[in-house]
């Protein structure tokens, strides 16, 4: 596989649907993973909300679609698929939100797989990744 | 390996932080041994300017003790051994008064940014 | 930094950055840095129009995120001439490759 075994850090930092670069970002995390490169994100500010446990999908009444028909995807849900994703390839996505970030809304559940750190830790990060791409709030 | 922190808006947040969290995450990278250096342009540009005054706010009765102080935020910075580097344009285009910018701030044209980008290895733009 | 890939998501139609990232991508290349700038999301609106002529003429490669172009109907006949279609992928591998990747 190309480039496989590299190590790559995303800094996140914009809260669930607000921007479209979570999409964005998230994208690129995912081809990441499929390219089998082990992928650190750490979310600072409003990204540490992105695995919180307690989003919730709903419907969609302007379409008249139920919450199973709008089957709306949630950043936990792809955020626990990537991170399966990852394992099933022999990669890993190790996913760290800044501490204080997440003490300062009150996100502290995340979902399984998500770890809590400090700028100090994505500092480390990124010195042991061959590369790193912060994603700035919009 | 060297590093650029570019930072371009500013006062984002910085009453409800009570920081800009940019610069803040810049001293923990230098506190963390980095080697890291400080570009600001947009409205950041007037973080080094003398003179700032952030009254705490009260909200719903609720008072806060420590309002942001941008201007000490990016001269302790430049304590701790960092180069701050601003846009000149940005400062000219928001009239701001040279001699109340901290003095240590190295003003850089736009068309030397190629120049400056270059000398580093990383560049994060917030 | 011997690369520079910067990722530009904003509609040049709605601010001035965009003009002065592009007048920076022309100077790096200037200054011998191998640059490249990614359209994605509203800076695919960027891919048509002269915008990013003179940056191109410099040396500067330009692509466009082919997602961002699909969601916004821009059919790859109206690029501008020099600019490439490519994937998400790109800023992986060139991430990957050791490339400086900046996100406007």
């Amino acid at each position: 596989m190309k480039n496989a075994k590299k190590v790559l850090t995303f800094v996140l930092m914009d809260a669930p649907f607000e921007s479209s670069r979570t999409a964005t970002a998230l994208r690129m995390i995912d081809a990441s993973i499929r390219r089998g490169f082990t992928v650190n994100v750490f979310a600072y500010e409003g990204a540490v909300l992105l695995p919180f446990k307690h989003q919730q999908a709903h419907g969609n009444l302007v379409h008249g679609r139920d919450v199973e028909e709008e089957d709306h995807p949630l950043p936990r849900e792809w955020i626990h698929g990537m991170i399966a994703l990852a394992k099933k390839r022999g990669a890993s996505l190790h996913w760290v939100n800044c501490g204080l970030c997440v003490d300062e809304r009150g996100a502290g559940d995340a979902i399984d797989g998500v770890e809590r750190g400090t700028p100090a830790d994505l500092w480390k990060m990124a010195s042991e990744s061959d590369n790193t791409l912060v994603v700035p709030t919009a | 390996m060297k590093h650029l922190n570019i930072v371009s808006s500013g006062y984002r947040a910085t009453i409800e932080e009570q920081d800009d969290t940019v610069v803040w995450i810049t001293h923990c990278f230098r506190n963390a041994g980095g080697e890291i250096d400080m570009l600001l342009s947009g409205a950041a540009v007037n973080y080094p300017v003398r003179g700032q005054k952030v009254a705490p706010v009260t909200i719903g009765g609720r008072a806060q003790k420590h309002g942001p102080d941008v201007h000490g935020q990016v001269r302790e910075l430049v304590g701790k051994g960092a180069k701050v580097y601003a846009v000149r344009e940005d400062v000219d285009e928001r009239a701001i008064d040279l001699r109340k910018l901290l003095k240590e701030v190295e003003l850089v044209n736009r068309d030397e940014l190629p120049a400056l980008l270059s000398r580093y290895d990383r560049v994060w733009h917030w | 930094m011997r690369e520079l890939l910067i990722i530009e998501t904003r509609d040049a139609g709605d601010h001035k950055d965009p003009e002065r990232v592009a007048a920076l991508a022309a100077g790096m290349r200037r200054a011998g840095i191998t640059t490249t700038i990614f359209l994605a999301e509203n800076g695919a609106f960027n891919s048509r129009g002269n915008g990013l002529a003179a940056a191109i003429s410099e040396g500067v490669q330009v692509a466009v995120d082919r997602f961002a172009l699909d969601e916004r109907a821009i059919d790859q006949s109206q690029l501008t001439t020099g600019i490439s279609v490519a994937d998400i992928e790109l800023v992986v591998d060139r991430l990957a490759d050791g490339a400086c990747v900046m996100w406007r």
